[in-house]
């Protein structure tokens, strides 16, 4: 159990990276987004090796996807064409396509219709170092309990776009290493993009403290080196996702079309029942009745016409259907992201909240919050490090991935800024070091833009879940401020009461004095008492530094008796603190998992 | 806000005088009507008559009104109030006060003031009086507090420092007292809040701790009082006026043969006034404070009108802010309502300028300001004042502000020319005995 992980990180190094000369971000993308691979894949332990896809046709639809052109949605192609070369594919619109070339079939070409989200990365980072260096990528994986390890050696052909092997062989594991690592050599430009690239890691080490990473920068130049180690605090990873269907209400044409290519059902009503979630064979019935006189529960599923598709389309916009459930949806855990988050920042206080499941247009989506205060100072963090400055500092991840630019405009962003009153929770907005980690994960991540960098906030039910996360977590801190306040109000007690001790005595000293200089023992002005305490400060018995000793006295029981009160109020009795790590226990046990919403208890037997 | 309006009014005075100069080169339709009232203008004998009218109307009732005092109502909540006392009556309750604060931290039990509050909600308006006073609400300031060690050291520095500023029978003005310990208060506002603390503590007003504030108000015409032994005829002060002395108590004699007295919201007006001799035509007495009117001014106001039994008439902007002033001469401040007794004067008549004046004398729109937000709240707010509700008048004017949306200035009838204020308006207002 323990070395199910172990190895699974370790090997992204990136070996070589050559002097970057190429001014692009494009890059820092790629890094991101090979990176960002492993986080989709990351349970590999179901067997999965990596395999090839050789049989890849010669003209084809590499990705579809949807952008907003002066308001308006436009659906883009992007092509591989038989006479071009992989590096000059350029997204088309989908209009000019078909005006274009009125025979070409976009949706049978199409291998990877990625619903306009989430373009594959690996293709993307591999084209990368085609065309930077021309190295080839080394691929090593292994299932487990597998005495064998398979090792590929390939680069892609861009003419043709189909993989080019170098090698490909079974290599000895005795050890029973499984996982997978991957080897890329890219060229990028380092001194640019040096503190993104850092950032983007320590990011990542915040979303999955179940991995380790090691970065290494190395140069002639031995001062310029960086070696950063990411270390492992957890080998607990988030369940995987379940498989699901797709809901009615998130699904567009293209889409309908492809399900009704691929399904292995025969009518309609079976079609409405099997391929998506929450329609049950009563309510296909209704649905298929609501249609229109053109359907028929009997109907055979391929013959729809596309008319027929439009108005099914139509008919899951306008139905109601039950919310999807969130289990197809992996988020990284409550548990995962506090270890990340004092993992990496070592902050003062943190608070998590996880969001149960909640849904926009059909997609199921959670969001994982986590606030933190304090962290360490700027000068304790070597140079390349992220750390937290004072004010909002701004953690966001889509999908457990970082994201990296165009954070201004990212529903976090705005919403840390705008919509939460920081000073109701005791955190100073300006002053105080605050981190805010929020994670969204959804079957559809509603990118804006063409970057895919933010989420807008204009989609209300993920901009809510947001805040209430954030309100959630302030509110877990706010308790832990007020105590520290109090603590620390109790530390500062004495002192504060002392500092005004010699300003007092001094005025009252003052009238006493200019009462005594009057003084006659004969008249009896006061009272008796009075009268008594006018001549000792007449004859110097009573001075200044009498009324100064009284009060530190008065202070010093005042504070005793705060103090007292203060510890039967709360019966805690302050222990200094000191942190401890766990590291993980070598060799096989058998382990029983005690589960809780924020740490899990695992016995050795 | 006086400050504020200070400010504005500055800013807008250039504005009413270039048109006021341009409408003399091209008389326009509604100059025409403005100057045309000036034909309404009886001769100077008959004003002074119905003037005459209203000094022995208000004498008589001055005379047959007997002053209600608090503790003639019978009030169901007790109240606070505070009296003007002599030094040494001041002197032995600071020494009281200290000494029992002495054998309190020498009993080792630290020491604690019982402050009277004087926040809002301890705040009480009396009708019958027509003053706001303090409820008998006290909290106390303990040392051993973290939250109040620092007011409680304060308040015994400020008495320690009243108490030395009485023995030698001198006065010190606030910025004085802050300059003698400025690393203990900070701020002149934390000593300046703690000595009205101290005053209601002790149960005197602030003058009678011979704290006073720099010298602010002016008053010109028809009056002649001594200063600290100096006579000062305010005939012959020149167009600035006389000062009005922080401290009333150097202020003695107090003689006039004027009619009524002029209350003037701010210092353009009262120049204006000053320079025409306004009190030699109409006999009177001018005063302004040049805004939100400082204690000295409104305890040399209260003086004259009930030494001298004159009626008080008052020339403020038609805005909400020029009423919110006239209501802090009558009821007092909210600020300084334990004193209220001493500083108030009640039956002030509004004059001008009025909202309904803007139609009657046609005011150009040009010379009229349109009411911000903020200015339509702060006349909601005084409609729910009480000192506005009980007068009919008040209201119905205050009604119109809010109505239209519309305010000006003093400055707004500078557009007839700039003596208009002086030559046609005030007389005629006078003689037509346009007062609410």
């Amino acid at each position: 159990m323990y070395h199910y992980l172990r190895k699974l990180l370790e090997s992204i190094m990136y070996k070589q990276i050559l002097p970057f000369s190429s001014p692009s971000p494009l890059s820092c993308i790629i890094i991101k987004k090979a990176i960002g691979e492993y986080n989709i894949q990351a349970d590999l332990s179901s067997g999965l090796e990596v395999t090839l896809e050789d049989d890849v046709d010669h003209e084809y639809v590499i990705a579809s996807r949807d952008i907003v052109y002066n308001g308006e949605v436009i659906h883009q192609w992007l092509v591989k064409w038989k006479s071009k070369d992989m590096i000059d594919t350029m997204w088309d619109d989908d209009f000019t396509l078909r005006t274009q070339f009125p025979h070409f079939s976009l949706e049978d070409k199409a291998i990877t219709v990625v619903g306009g989200n989430d373009r594959n990365p690996v293709p993307d980072a591999l084209i990368w170092s085609k065309m930077s260096t021309g190295l080839p990528i080394e691929i090593v994986s292994a299932a487990r309990e597998q005495n064998y390890a398979s090792f590929c050696r390939l680069d892609i052909d861009i003419h043709r776009n189909i993989p080019h092997v170098h090698l490909h062989e079974k290599r000895e594991n005795k050890d029973k290493w499984h996982g997978a690592e991957i080897q890329i050599i890219i060229e990028g430009n380092w001194t640019t993009y040096r503190s993104k690239i850092i950032h983007y890691m320590r990011q990542m080490a915040v979303i999955t403290p179940y991995a380790q990473f090691l970065f290494k920068f190395i140069t002639d130049l031995s001062d310029k080196n960086v070696t950063i180690r990411f270390a492992r605090r957890t080998d607990v990873m988030p369940p995987a996702p379940i498989e699901t269907k797709h809901h009615p209400s998130a699904v567009d044409i293209l889409l309908i079309k492809r399900l009704i290519a691929e399904t292995s059902k025969k009518t309609l009503q079976q079609f409405l029942q099997h391929e998506f979630i929450n329609i049950s064979k009563s309510y296909a019935e209704r649905l298929i009745g609501e249609m229109g006189p053109d359907f028929s529960p009997k109907m055979t599923a391929k013959s729809l016409t596309s008319q027929q598709i439009v108005r099914i389309h139509q008919l899951f916009r306008q139905a109601k259907f039950d919310d999807p459930s969130g289990d197809c949806l992996s988020p990284a855990g409550e548990y995962n992201l506090r270890l990340g988050i004092i993992k990496e920042l070592q902050p003062d206080m943190v608070a998590t909240y996880s969001s149960s499941p909640q849904v926009f247009e059909g997609h199921p989506f959670i969001v994982e919050a986590g606030i933190s205060l304090g962290g360490k100072d700027v000068k304790q963090v070597p140079k390349p490090l992220i750390w937290v400055l004072p004010g909002l500092n701004i953690f966001r991840f889509a999908n457990r991935i970082p994201l990296l630019f165009e954070q201004g405009a990212d529903v976090v962003t705005r919403t840390a800024m705008k919509k939460i009153n920081w000073s109701t929770y005791k955190i100073n907005q300006m002053q105080d070091k605050i981190g805010v980690f929020v994670s969204i994960v959804s079957t559809k991540i509603p990118f804006k833009g063409t970057g895919k960098e933010y989420i807008g906030d204009d989609i209300t039910e993920i901009s809510s879940a947001v805040q209430s996360a954030i309100k959630q977590c302030c509110l877990q801190l706010r308790s832990k401020i007020v105590k520290k306040l109090q603590a620390r109000e109790r530390q500062e007690r004495k002192r504060n009461l002392t500092r005004y001790i010699p300003d007092a005595s001094r005025a009252i000293m003052e009238v006493l004095d200019e009462m005594a200089q009057d003084y006659d023992p004969k008249r009896h002005r006061y009272d008796k008492e009075d009268d008594e305490l006018v001549s000792k400060v007449a004859s110097h018995q009573i001075t200044e530094a009498t009324f100064r000793e009284n009060l530190s006295q008065y202070v010093e029981q005042v504070d005793y008796e705060m103090a007292l009160e203060y510890a039967t109020q709360t019966g805690v009795i302050e222990e200094p603190r000191e942190d401890i790590y766990l590291s993980s226990l070598e060799g096989l046990f058998n382990y029983v998992d005690l589960h809780s919403p924020v740490f899990i208890f695992r016995l050795a037997t | 806000m006086s400050e504020r309006k200070r400010r504005r009014s500055e800013a807008a005075a250039p504005v009413a005088s270039i048109s006021g100069g341009s409408t003399l080169k091209k008389p326009r339709r509604q100059d025409s009507h403005a100057q045309g009232l000036r034909k309404h203008l009886k001769s100077d004998a008959e004003i002074l008559a119905s003037i005459r009218e209203m000094y022995e109307a208000s004498r008589s009732e001055a005379s047959s009104s007997k002053a209600v005092s608090l503790s003639d109502l019978n009030l169901s909540s007790a109240c606070r109030e505070v009296s003007d006392r002599d030094v040494a009556s001041v002197q032995v309750a600071i020494e009281r006060t200290v000494l029992a604060v002495a054998r309190s931290i020498l009993a080792g039990s630290g020491f604690s003031f019982d402050v009277p509050s004087r926040a809002a909600s301890n705040q009480l308006y009396v009708p019958e009086i027509d003053r706001i006073v303090l409820r008998d609400k006290s909290s106390s300031r303990p040392f051993a507090s973290l939250s109040t060690v620092r007011k409680a050291t304060i308040t015994a520095r400020v008495l320690s420092l009243v108490y030395a500023v009485l023995r030698r029978d001198i006065h010190i003005t606030k910025r004085d007292l802050f300059y003698t310990d400025v690393k203990l208060f900070q701020d002149q506002s934390h000593s300046d809040a703690v000595l009205d603390d101290v005053s209601c503590m002790l149960g005197c007003t602030r003058s009678s701790l011979h704290v006073v504030a720099s010298e602010k108000g002016v008053v010109v015409g028809r009056l002649v009082f001594t200063d600290d032994g100096d006579r000062i005829d305010c005939t012959k002060m020149g167009i600035g006026g006389k000062a009005i002395p922080p401290n009333i108590d150097r202020v003695g004699n107090l003689e006039s043969d004027a009619l009524f007295i002029l209350l003037v919201e701010k210092d353009a007006a009262f120049m204006r006034l000053a320079e025409d001799r306004f009190y030699n035509r109409f006999p009177c007495i001018i005063v302004t404070a040049k805004g939100q009117p400082d204690v000295a001014t409104r305890l040399f106001l209260k003086r004259m009108k009930t030494e001298l039994k004159l009626p008080v008439l008052a020339l403020v902007d038609s805005d909400p802010y020029g009423l919110k002033i006239l209501s802090v001469y009558m009821c007092g401040s909210k600020n300084m309502s334990y004193d209220s007794s001493n500083l108030t004067t009640p039956d002030i008549k509004w004059l001008g300028v009025r909202p309904s004046d803007l139609d009657k004398y046609k005011v150009p729109e040009q010379c009229r300001l349109p009411m911000t937000d903020q200015d339509v709240k702060a006349g909601k707010d005084l409609l729910e004042e009480d000192f506005v509700k009980k007068n009919e008048g008040w209201v119905k004017e205050l009604e119109m502000m809010v109505k239209t949306r519309q305010k000006a200035e003093i400055q707004a009838l500078s557009s007839f020319g700039f003596q208009y204020l002086s030559e046609v308006y005030l007389p005629l207002k006078l003689q037509q005995r346009d007062w609410l």
